[in-house]
């Protein structure tokens, strides 16, 4: 069973990081840093942006490796759906059990925009891939020679505009095999107070408890600088001040992400997904701060 | 190549849209008769060429199987809001130019799940309502514009789809690519 399911299902306030596959196949200092996060379960990001990186199977494993408990992130952008069940038997081979089903950016806005986009299937019909491998078979019918045990969350887009179409969009998630969501990072509480809202209006049940937030620490200027660059990538201008005029932008990161936490909090969400960028020391101030 | 296939939904429509003289189908005099016994017949020439030449032919018409290709299956549902496609299209031959992303010919053409707007117009074909990624209602991937789904989103809630019939949006997996 995954730690992270079990802790959600507790109603115990889920910590998770994002470790970006370091950028060539030298993994020493990633695994060190993986190694020291203080979260109940990391992130592996699939190429994200389009941008290459060494696959999420792979760094998973690698992740897995160090005795952390990853969240194996899975998209369908360069996978047909023979690759994407072979990967995901794969991963259940080594014992990753938390996947993360996702689309996945276009290729046309990363950094090999020749690259053949696959999309032979969206993130909902790969839920129902996992769903149909968790039972024990693939998707053509034929028998696995164990059932495997994924604990399948999905991604939600508290920025998509119009918001509307994006909470039908849990439903199906969640009626294709969903157990969790994370988000995109945001900074304040409005736009996922107005999804949890909107989506129990609309379904009477609950989702609050089943969302992860993301939260940034933008621990430098120049990082700052590269982010607002990144298509659809909107920072307020309040914080962005804050981060140009502290003269010690760490502790200042971290204060920016615990004071967003502290908005999120009393939405009874399931926990946060933090988003370190690369700065462990960080990510260990704010998981400090926030387990008290 | 067009095939003909005969969904059960093709039953309830009053109008049969006949594409004519396309020179692409691949089913007989016979089976079209048979498709059309009952129905108002409206045959159009080239629908695929936009739906500028067919004026007001469709006037009136509340619902429509078209025998096309997925593109003219298109064009007649920009006019009629209820649409089945009869055919099931397997390579595209789109007059229009504007037109040729209308369809690629999956050969299971399922537009009539997502009000006669074929799915496959999204870059990242997107089967089960728009990505995240969707701003404005604009696409997420450069070039595209409009995003398609919510066009589907809103031709759905103009017709009570999604207020009242949920499960219509929340049906999977639509079309399967048998190309
Ligand atoms: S569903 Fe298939 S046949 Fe129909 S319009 Fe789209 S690509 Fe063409
Ligand atoms: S924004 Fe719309 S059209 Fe563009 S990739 Fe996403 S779902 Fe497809």
């Amino acid at each position: 069973m995954s730690m992270l399911s079990e802790l959600l299902k507790q109603k115990r306030f889920v910590l998770t990081a994002e470790a970006a596959p370091p950028r060539g196949p030298d993994f020493k200092l990633f695994k060190h840093e993986v190694a020291h996060m203080p979260v109940d379960a990391v992130n592996v990001v699939d190429i994200p942006g389009a941008l290459l990186l060494p696959s999420s199977l792979g760094t998973s494993i690698a992740v897995k490796l160090e005795s952390k408990e990853p969240i194996f992130q899975l998209t369908c952008r360069d996978r047909n759906v023979l690759s994407l069940q072979a990967d995901l038997i794969s991963a259940a081979s080594f014992g990753i059990e938390n996947v993360l089903s996702l689309t996945g950016d276009h290729p046309a806005v990363g950094d090999h925009p020749f690259a053949k986009p696959v999309f032979e299937v969206d993130s909902i019909c790969l839920l129902q891939i996992v769903s149909q491998l968790n039972k024990g078979f693939a998707l053509n019918g034929s028998k696995l020679n164990t059932r495997t045990k994924f604990f399948a969350g999905a991604g939600v887009s508290p920025f998509a505009s119009p918001l509307e179409p994006e909470v039908f969009k849990i439903k199906k998630k969640m009626a294709a095999g969903a157990q969790f969501f994370q988000t995109q990072v945001v900074f304040g509480a409005k736009e996922i107070e107005q999804i949890i809202s909107l989506y129990e209006k609309k379904f009477k049940e609950d989702v609050a408890s089943k969302i992860i937030p993301g939260v940034i620490m933008i621990h430098d200027r120049q990082l700052l600088d590269v982010l607002r660059k990144l298509p659809g990538f909107v920072i307020p201008d309040k914080i962005v001040k804050r981060i140009n005029s502290t003269k010690k932008p760490r502790e200042e990161a971290v204060q920016i992400a615990l004071e967003i936490a502290d908005e999120l909090k009393p939405l009874e969400i399931g926990g946060l997904h933090l988003v370190h960028c690369g700065n462990v020391e960080c990510l260990k101030n704010a998981v400090k701060a926030l387990r008290g | 190549m067009i095939d003909l296939k005969l969904r059960d939904k093709a039953r309830s429509v009053d109008t049969v849209v006949v594409c004519a003289p396309c020179p692409q189908w691949f089913f007989s005099k016979k089976e079209l008769d048979a498709v059309c016994k009952g129905k108002k017949v409206l045959t159009i020439p080239y629908l695929c060429s936009g739906v500028k030449p067919i004026g007001d032919k469709l006037k009136g018409v509340k619902s429509a199987g078209v025998l096309a290709c997925g593109a003219g299956a298109q064009v007649v549902a920009e006019l009629v809001n209820d649409v089945v496609p009869l055919c099931d299209s397997r390579e595209t031959f789109v007059r229009n130019p504007d037109l040729r992303h209308y369809c690629f010919g999956c050969g299971d053409c399922s537009i009539e799940e997502t009000m006669g707007v074929c799915v496959f117009r999204c870059p990242k074909n997107m089967r089960n309502g728009p990505c995240g990624g969707v701003r404005d209602g604009k696409c997420e991937v450069p070039g595209v514009g409009a995003c398609v789904w919510i066009d589907i989103f809103k031709k759905m809630s103009e017709n009570g789809f999604v207020l009242n019939r949920a499960a219509q949006f929340e049906r999977k997996n639509v079309p399967v690519a048998k190309r």
